[in-house]
């Protein structure tokens, strides 16, 4: 092995999103090259692919969770009419970002899984998403969370708006985006 | 050296034992311990944590008897209402505890976390719901304290000198109180009395003026301190451009994609100083819109007009003022609106207490002002008046239509 333990470490977060396949290209080829020089991390990777394939046909728990940010983002996003004309500029956004969400999940639920098998977590930050959702218009998912700047634009959008996005996260409480540190990830009982 | 250890290992001990006699001596809390603050946020998140997850059949229940204040309510009511016991139940525990704190988080700028005020808003839904049900089964004691309930934790979330805040107040104030006015003619002199008293108790929320300030600190502070660190990294300072894109990016208001060619150009013009500027003019035009909301509203609605006429002028970017002013209008609320509603509560309330005074002494014993008018209904009065910002009569329906 040509690194530091420490730098294995390093590599955890971003080993996960690899192998739910949601990792930004521009960190996969840096975590590519250290998979090339390190068979312990490699080793690792082949781990939680199979993990994950495992988890996301047997687990249904995530397919749960699926169901419950289907719901939320869906109803969020007719709630303040994101698809209004503004947005059709910019083609495909939404799937970009589905596939994040999508992918974000199942990286949870692989990170899950790294736990169970008793893999020390690694305390290094996620990936950079404000670039990754800057690129993939992730930014969007922002309105999903009970924050200031969410009420400031449906407010500034209408006050039917303001109202629908405070009945959403009234009724459901805002998942967090993939990538950032969770919110809250269940819904209140 | 171990017999120095041990003294000062006993002299720690001491101190500590002195210190927690001392806290606990003051006080004893319910486990003996030193006794906590008494915060009502924290019951209501107590409430907020046990609302239910309701069935899609039950939502919609929920939704249609929600609705309006003034429908007869259906007979399953109390099988919804049960569902909403445990936080209704919270909700009455806060409404005694006059502190509220709900611990926010301003130095995030508008990543500004607001869990409460979508669940306030929920749970008031639910305790006037309550109410009417109890109002509409001679039950008024009851009712009377669930309306409080919920308007003092209205009041709670308006507390805090955020916009939002304030409008969720406001819209939770409109409902419980045309609940209130429905109900007025049931209640004796006694519940008139209290009703006045408590009302007049309840915690004012935030001014307009005070949520613009904090808003200001909050977008434009925060942002300053975005740019600064920048600009510091910035290696050409004639390039302010993109350094401005990111700083709105940032913010999330503002995607530049919708941009057209011409106006994105322009954008990426700017400097660094350019970029200063737009900072400064936004603090400058954040004093304006504070020195107007200050204004009697009888002055407001002129200025309100210009400011929203002007911010429209400067959002076609035709020149490099209109983009140098791009922060000011991409981030300044539109405060015409709020300063309606903020008129309408106003004048709702101030007919609330003279509806009360009404119905607890009688119309020829009151003197209503001149600017209200008073009309007899079939099952009860209403009383008006006109809100000067949005041109509409504020009106309060007291009793119920037979």
């Amino acid at each position: 092995m040509t690194d530091k333990p420490e730098s294995c470490d390093a590599w955890q977060t971003q080993l996960s999103w690899l192998a739910a396949e949601a990792l930004p290209e521009s960190e996969a080829a840096a975590l590519r090259q250290h998979l090339t020089e390190c068979p312990g991390c490699a080793a690792r990777r082949q781990q939680l692919v199979s993990l994950a394939d495992d988890l996301s046909r047997l687990s249904p728990r995530a397919e749960e969770l699926n169901a419950i940010q289907d719901r939320l983002i869906a109803k969020t996003m007719s709630a303040i009419d994101l698809a209004g004309p503004s947005r059709d500029v910019i083609p495909g956004r939404c799937m970009v970002a589905w596939r994040w969400l999508v992918g974000g999940i199942v990286a949870t639920a692989v990170s899950i899984g790294v736990l169970w098998f008793g893999f020390r977590a690694s305390e290094t930050p996620g990936p950079d998403r404000s670039v990754a959702e800057r690129q993939s218009g992730g930014g969007d998912l922002e309105l999903a969370r009970p924050t200031l700047r969410a009420y400031a634009i449906a407010f500034a959008r209408s006050n039917e708006s303001l109202d629908s996005l405070l009945q959403v996260h009234g009724e459901q409480m805002a998942l967090s985006s993939p990538g950032r540190r969770p919110f809250l990830l269940e819904e209140f009982p | 050296m171990i017999r120095q250890q041990r003294r000062m290992f006993l002299v720690m001990v001491s101190v500590t034992a002195f210190g927690l006699a001392e806290a606990w001596s003051a006080e004893p809390g319910p486990m003996g311990g030193p006794p906590a603050a008494p915060n009502a946020a924290v019951i209501y998140w107590q409430a907020f944590a046990s609302l239910p997850t309701l069935t899609d059949e039950e939502r919609t229940k929920y939704d249609a008897v929600t609705k309006t204040s003034s429908e007869p309510l259906p007979d399953d009511v109390p099988t919804l209402l049960e569902r909403f016991e445990s936080p209704l139940n919270d909700l009455r525990r806060a409404s005694s505890v006059p502190t509220c704190d709900w611990n926010l988080d301003y130095s995030a700028g508008p990543g500004l976390l607001l869990p409460h005020v979508a669940k306030v808003r929920e749970l008031s839904r639910a305790g006037i719901l309550r109410a009417r049900w109890r109002f509409a089964h001679d039950e008024n004691d009851e009712a009377l304290a669930d309306v409080l309930a919920v308007l003092k934790m209205g009041r709670d979330c308006g507390r805090s000198p955020l916009i939002i805040s304030l409008l969720v107040n406001i819209a939770i104030e409109t409902n419980a109180t045309d609940t209130l006015a429905a109900s007025l003619p049931t209640l004796d002199e006694k519940q008139l009395d209290t009703l006045l008293v408590r009302i007049k108790a309840l915690p004012k929320p935030a001014s307009l003026p005070n949520c613009i300030r904090t808003e200001e600190a909050v977008f434009g502070g925060w942002l300053e301190g975005q740019v600064a660190a920048a600009i510091a990294k910035a290696a050409d300072p004639q390039k302010g451009g993109q350094l401005f894109v990111d700083a709105l990016k940032a913010v999330g208001f503002f995607d530049p994609q919708a941009m057209d060619q011409d106006a994105a150009t322009k954008l990426n013009e700017l400097t660094v100083d350019d970029v200063r500027e737009s900072l400064r003019l936004l603090r400058a035009d954040y004093q304006k819109l504070i020195a107007i909301a200050e204004l009697p509203p009888t002055e407001r609605k002129k200025q309100w007009e210009e400011v929203d006429a002007r911010l429209a002028e400067r959002k076609t970017m035709k020149n490099k003022n209109d983009h140098v002013h791009l922060l000011s209008t991409t981030l300044l609320p539109p405060l015409s609106r709020v300063s309606e509603r903020e008129e309408s509560f106003e004048n709702r309330n101030r007919l609330l207490d003279l509806a009360i005074q009404i119905q607890r002494h009688g119309r020829d014993s009151v003197t209503i002002p001149g600017t209200v008018e008073y009309k007899k209904t079939d099952g009860g009065f209403e009383l008006s008046l006109p809100n000067v910002e949005n041109g509409e009569a504020e009106v309060l329906k007291v009793g119920v239509a037979k």
